[in-house]
């Protein structure tokens, strides 16, 4: 043991002589920080290395740009488009200029209308401009039978106005909608289109930047203001709250406010012309214990404390969201920085291929139900649009993401805690292993009483039901209440019981049965295992609840067992089974249903005792070693709280024993 | 037998022998796992997020074969209760739910206006409702039965529940304004606490059994 310790120690100096170093990157971005803002309008003459970097990029985008051709995807995705339209006008005959134009009036006016006679006069160029750009309709004809509906009303007729000045109209954006929904087109340009601008940002990948780090490294900087920035909030705080009231006067005075307010309610400093004298007289004042200034001054002490307090939460809150930043945000920052940097050299490119947002427009779907010799010009430069868009897109992940794996020195303290845990784990594990049997492990009632809930009820002829919560396979809860259930069905088959699994995901269900299948070939009674006694019974919490409610109320079992993963069905589960009168066992690591365990169950296994269960029971090797290793554990952490504690007690500025634990 | 033939049997026998690995497979493949999300974490690269993706999808595949399973299970149980009169009229609702929802989501899709979401939105939705509320009433009987003094600690714990209760009601506030901190003290000084040690226990057991499992030293999820 004492060696153990010597060796934590010693690796617990070594981590903190690396920590003093300083880190290769931090993790906490600073949307602020100069970096950042690059002039992408004015690229500077002399080009930093970065900016060469990005222009090279920039340059060989183009060329990718220029070599690809949209000939393959355009000969693909017409037709389909061309298809899809025709197809959807022929479905839809009715869809006629005038049927809009009509529907829309009619929607506009059906229900009130005041007046339609004066639209004319109110109104001049509304019909004409109506009748020139839809000539097939007869406006006369539109208002006469909106005449006869009722009457106009003047939002509707500034509303007739605002429709006059409609440019898209119903049935192309319902067109457009449908294409842009359609797997065809979308699905089409983000599987074979993708591909081709993956193809060519691969190109792109030797820019990959080696030097990520020091980019990342450029925050450091910003951490430690904003880290001394804390602490100094802190120890002003903590001034504030000592503060002796004589100060406070002193603050005061250099409050310009204050001094206004002075002024104004005439207290005996008129007199009093220079900043000294003021103060003399205010701390006349204040030894006299006027009533008013001491009622002021508290006032404003209070008001003080706050606006500091509330400066320093700013502050601190604002510090920790940094810190949380991943380094993932980081390389987004860095991604979207670069991104900016290689657009300023391609926006001439933009330009010059008159490149705009790559939509389906009502203009193209016109053109496309037309056959207009123009669109092939247009769908040509959408599609090219999208390569363009998606391959400056795409090289920011070319540029970011470097193929080698780069190490993520801030946490490397974490690495040497997980060796150091491993260690640990496999030390004791040799020695549980060697002596096994004198080992031992404290009474866990809960368990005991698995022995005598089985043995009830073999003698009452009742069944056992086992549940394992909602978990999935992945929840360590989850695999932990299998050990269980495996030790549970030995038991059952010893004592000739019967056990209902219910299951609330399939593949655990899957492995219940195998645990179950198990129990019994351990206990020598394998061909009393019944495979339909482990069941699905539903994936919803609540749905699953009340079917293991049911089961309960039904079956009357004699023992019921809880472990694993649980939520708000815990007490639906539970109380269900205590109606039922069986002997509950429970065990869950969630603390929040553990009370509800505790009320309802005659037995509960209480956080770590469900992982310790399985060990109690088989007394195995291996799952003593998780026993023994959490204790161990238990006791190291134990140590380094306290030494941490003693730390910061002593100096709140002795932060580094806390920087060497920090994770990221 | 000449030298080509035996080596021969030898390979085919090895490459039999790998086929019935029933157990080595999911170990290894929990090793591989393992290893690629512990390395992820420590080394950024598109390597590394792939071999995690890998995992991720892989998982997500089992999930969805699993689904199906779970669904075959379902019916299989309740044919067969049905089949011998075990709790009949349960399972016949049950499958004509479950076959009745089916036939619905094939016909008319799963979309809002359908029969199959009225079937989820006005019948499944208000029964989850139902049994979740039934929640409250659950709580009332369960704290009749834990605040009954039967030890010291049950004392204690009646002491601190009644300060609760009164320190989130106006009345405790009205009683006396001191309530509502002596409350917030309880919940965040000694409840907290004890949570925090509780969940520290967990996690330390929740690691030791995840090392267990990604050095395949854990088999008996594998029925070994």
């Amino acid at each position: 043991m004492r060696s153990i310790f010597k060796h934590i120690i010693l690796l617990a100096l070594a981590i903190s002589v690396y920590a003093q170093q300083a880190p290769d990157s931090i993790s906490v971005s600073d949307p602020s920080a100069d970096s950042v803002k690059v002039s992408v309008e004015a690229p500077p003459a002399v080009l930093s290395e970065e900016e060469k970097l990005c222009k090279e990029v920039a340059e060989d985008i183009i060329k990718i740009y220029d070599s690809w051709s949209p000939e393959r995807d355009y000969k693909i995705l017409y037709p389909r488009v061309k298809g899809f339209v025709d197809d959807f006008f022929a479905d839809y005959p009715d869809f006629g200029m005038e049927t809009i134009v009509k529907n829309q009036l009619f929607e506009l006016y059906k229900e009130k209308i005041n007046t339609i006679d004066n639209i004319n006069e109110d109104y001049p160029d509304l019909i004409s401009s109506m009748e020139s750009e839809y000539p097939s309709i007869n406006m006369s004809e539109v208002i006469n039978d909106i005449k006869k509906t009722g009457k106009l009303s003047d939002i509707e007729k500034r509303s007739l106005v605002a429709f006059n000045g409609m440019k898209n109209n119903k049935i192309f954006e319902e067109v457009a909608r449908f294409i842009t929904t359609k797997d065809f087109y979308w699905g089409y340009i983000s599987d074979d289109l993708n591909s081709s601008i993956n193809i060519a940002a691969d190109k792109l990948k030797k820019y990959t930047l080696s030097r990520k780090d020091i980019l990342l490294a450029d925050h450091e900087k910003y951490v430690e203001s904003l880290l001394s920035e804390s602490r100094k909030l802190d120890r002003q705080l903590d001034s504030i709250k000592t503060i002796l009231d004589e100060k406070v006067i002193d603050d005061l005075l250099a409050d310009e406010n204050y001094n206004n307010e002075m002024m104004s309610i005439e207290f005996k400093i008129d007199s009093a012309k220079t900043k000294p004298e003021v103060q003399a007289v205010l701390e006349q004042l204040y030894k006299n214990k006027d009533q008013r200034i001491l009622d002021y001054i508290v006032s404003k002490k209070k008001e003080l404390i706050d606006n500091k307090r509330a400066e320093k939460i700013t502050a601190k809150d604002l510090w920790v969201e940094e810190k949380r930043q991943t380094i993932f945000d980081l390389l987004e920052l860095e991604k979207a920085r670069l991104s900016e940097i290689v657009s300023a050299y391609t926006v001439q490119l933009e330009e010059e291929r008159n490149i705009v947002a790559f939509d389906i427009t009502t203009q193209f779907i016109k053109h496309v139900k037309d056959s207009d010799p123009k669109v092939e010009e247009e769908f040509k430069l959408q599609i090219k649009h999208k390569f363009y868009s998606g391959l400056v897109g795409a090289f920011g992940s070319a540029v970011i993401y470097n193929d080698l794996p780069v190490f993520r020195t801030f946490r490397f303290n974490v690495l040497i805690g997980s060796f150091l845990f491993m260690m640990l784990f496999f030390y004791i594990y040799v020695k549980v292993k060697k002596n096994r049997e004198e080992m031992y492990i404290r009474r866990i009632p809960g368990l005991d009483a698995i022995d005598d809930a089985v043995g009830r009820a073999t003698e009452m002829g009742k069944p056992i039901i086992y549940d394992s919560g909602i978990g999935t396979y992945t929840d360590i809860e989850t695999i932990a209440s299998m050990l269980i259930l495996r030790s549970v069905a030995k038991k059952v088959a010893e004592f000739k019981a019967e056990i209902y699994v219910p299951t609330c995901e399939p593949i655990v269900m899957q492995i219940s049965e195998e645990m179950v299948a198990s129990g019994f070939l351990d206990a020598g009674y394998p061909e009393d295992h019944k495979k339909e006694n482990v069941f699905y019974l539903a994936a919803d919490q609540f749905a699953f609840a009340a079917g293991i409610a049911g089961i309960l109320s039904r079956k009357k079992p004699a023992a019921a067992f809880h472990f694993g993963y649980y939520m708000a069905e815990s007490l639906l589960i539970s109380e269900a089974g205590f109606a039922a009168g069986a002997i509950q066992v429970a065990g869950t690591t969630q603390a929040t249903q553990l009370p509800f365990f505790i009320t309802a169950c005659d037995y509960t296994l209480i956080g770590e005792e469900l992982y310790a269960a399985a060990a109690y029971i088989s007394r195995d090797a291996q799952i003593m070693t998780n026993l023994k290793l959490s204790d161990y554990a238990k006791i190291v952490i134990g140590f380094i709280f306290i030494v941490g504690t003693i730390i910061l007690t002593i100096n709140s500025e002795w932060t580094f024993f806390q920087d060497i634990l920090y994770t990221r | 037998m000449d030298v080509f033939s035996r080596y021969f049997i030898h390979k085919v026998n090895t490459n039999l022998r790998i086929l019935n690995m029933k157990k080595e497979i999911p170990i290894l493949i929990g090793v591989f796992a393992t290893v690629g999300w512990f390395l992820e974490f420590f080394f950024a690269g598109t390597f590394f997020e792939n071999w995690k993706l890998f995992f991720t999808r892989g998982f997500m595949s089992v999930a969805v074969v699993g689904l199906l399973v779970g669904i075959v299970n379902v019916l299989l149980v309740n044919y067969s209760k049905i089949k011998y009169n075990n709790d009949r009229w349960y399972s016949i609702y049950q499958m004509s739910i479950i076959l009745l929802m089916v036939a619905f989501a094939s016909l008319r899709g799963v979309s809002p206006g359908t029969p199959f979401d009225a079937m989820y939105t006005y019948g499944f939705i208000p029964l989850d409702a139902t049994v979740f509320s039934l929640l409250a009433f659950y709580v009332a009987s369960a704290s009749y039965r834990a605040f009954k003094i039967k030890s010291v600690e049950s004392s204690f714990l009646l002491v601190a529940a009644i300060l609760i209760m009164l320190s989130k009601m106006p009345l405790g506030e009205a009683m006396w304004d001191k309530i509502p901190v002596i409350g917030e003290w309880i919940m965040d000084g000694p409840t907290s606490a004890g949570k925090r040690a509780i969940m520290f226990g967990a996690y330390l057991g929740g690691l030791t059994m995840m090392i267990r499992i990604a050095f395949g030293l854990e088999k008996s999820h594998l029925s070994d």
